[in-house]
């Protein structure tokens, strides 16, 4: 079996411009959810009437059904309810529906592992309700749920691939259009895998570092 | 009579379970009073009610002659006047000592930050911990961290300290040098009021010791007419328990003999 080098060299234009893409829609996609998530939370810790059903609600349903699915919906369903959008549109729509979904619950769980007693601490120094959020609270929630968080973040990035079903030109759907035209398939799957470890475990790497660094005061090194 | 603090017929419940049961008691300024009871007596609840981290049911709690029941109470204010130090420490883990130190001052009392930071430091010298002024409450053991929380309360200037247990969690090497802060602290002329398991401190510590059982007041009597001459029954079976105790070690010496 030959492995056409200079093929690969003549793809590597694309794959950088798809990996450009891979990293919008990821990056958008991350920062929309974690938007939709600290409302969610919000609502959730605060023990929102009404509203904490709702977001109880949508994050069962998003995290039980499949991605795919949930995109297909998005992407096929809502324009014969008269909503057209474009493939991009949906990825970000879809990703964000779950990745909320996702980190409204990590979000939650960290602000409720701070413990009691800290609280109580803060108020007998006689700071206020706002005050504490802002100087007990945050802080340690984001602590604690820096592992999970940054879990979901790497996790987001990864199911970008599943966009290239709605033609989103990221990095599987470059992969499968020069399957397609050339049959490169080895070729192209090898560089596919290649640009995901270059491009995924550094992060990784990264992120797991800043936590540490982050971590230091509350835990040692 | 100028009470400092002042409870009357203060009634606390937890659902159905009444926990504290027609309190009263009158601490005057500069006195040292120590609560002592069996577990579940109502003494920590009632150390919370006054820093207002459980609100009572009935009945009058003053501070310096105003009423606290009162729904217009600002706790936050009252909190800056009663400082409270737990069991368990509670220091902020994220923050270094000095930070935990100096929140309360620079964000509830808008203090400058020159003169917090050098009344903070004078404490922390004070009770031996200066050298700590930048480490993680993690890397401090039991004893330090029950000092620094301490100071933590002391920086807010408070009128009132309230010791809830604080040597209960502490290795017994540790306990010495917290009591000593909170001796330094009597001396000194400060109001405390100071729920503890250690006897001989009580004793030594306390101008009136409280005796608490089932969120009852059964007897309050100077530290020396209590342990030698307990007025109740109650009282003496509760001392003769911690008598046990100490004379432990010569019955098993006796027995294995």
């Amino acid at each position: 079996m030959s492995f056409d080098v200079a093929f690969i060299l003549s793809t590597l234009p694309a794959f950088l411009k798809a990996v450009g893409v891979t990293l919008q829609v990821g990056l958008i996609a991350i920062a929309t959810s974690l938007l939709v998530a600290v409302l969610n939370a919000a609502i959730l810790v605060y023990r929102t009437p009404y509203l904490q059903r709702l977001v109880k609600l949508y994050v069962e349903l998003a995290r039980n059904t499949p991605l795919l699915i949930q995109l297909f919906f998005v992407y096929f369903a809502l324009p014969t309810l008269g909503l057209k959008i474009s493939g991009f549109a949906a990825a970000i729509i879809t990703l964000t529906f779950l990745g909320g979904a996702y980190l409204t619950e990590v979000l939650r769980a960290g602000v409720e592992a701070v413990p009691v007693a800290q609280l109580e601490s803060g108020r007998s120094i006689g700071l206020s309700e706002g005050q504490l959020l802002r100087h007990v609270i945050l802080p340690q929630a984001g602590i604690l749920s820096l592992p999970s968080l940054f879990a979901n973040f790497i996790f987001l990035l990864k199911e970008t691939t599943v966009v290239s079903a709605v033609a989103v030109p990221e990095l599987l759907y470059t992969t499968k259009s020069y399957i397609a035209l050339y049959y490169k398939t080895y070729e192209m799957l090898a560089v596919l895998t290649l640009i995901c470890v270059l491009l995924f475990l550094p992060l990784s790497l990264l992120l797991s570092r800043l936590e540490r660094r982050l971590q230091h005061g509350q835990f040692g090194s | 009579m100028n009470a400092l603090i002042e409870f009357k017929g203060f009634n606390k419940f937890f659902g159905e379970h009444q926990v504290l049961k027609d309190i009263d008691l009158s601490v005057r300024a500069g006195e040292v009073v120590v609560i002592l009871g069996p577990s579940g007596c109502g003494k920590s609840t009632l150390l919370r009610c006054l820093n207002g981290l459980e609100s009572a049911h009935s009945g009058q709690l003053r501070l310096q002659g105003r009423e606290l029941l009162d729904k217009a109470t600002d706790w936050r204010e009252v909190r800056q006047q009663v400082g409270m130090v737990f069991q368990s420490y509670h220091l902020f883990g994220h923050m270094n000592v000095i930070e935990n130190l100096l929140l309360g001052p620079l964000k509830v009392q808008k203090r400058e930050r020159r003169e917090a930071q050098a009344q903070a430091e004078a404490l922390l010298a004070r009770v031996g911990l200066l050298d700590k002024r930048d480490a993680y409450p993690r890397q401090l053991s039991g004893g330090q961290q029950q000092r620094i929380a301490i100071v933590r309360s002391l920086c807010m200037n408070p009128q009132v300290m309230l010791f809830d247990e604080v040597t209960a969690a502490l290795d017994p090497e540790m306990v010495k040098e917290v009591l000593q802060v909170i001796q330094g602290l009597a001396r000194d002329g400060m109001t405390l009021l100071i729920v503890t398991h250690e006897m001989a401190f009580a004793r030594a510590v306390a101008d009136r010791i409280v005796f608490m059982e089932a969120g009852r007041i059964l007897e309050q009597s100077p530290p020396e007419s209590f342990f030698t001459n307990p007025q109740t029954a109650r009282a003496q079976q509760f001392l003769e328990k911690f008598s046990y105790v100490e004379n432990l070690p010569e019955k098993l010496i006796k027995e294995l003999s």
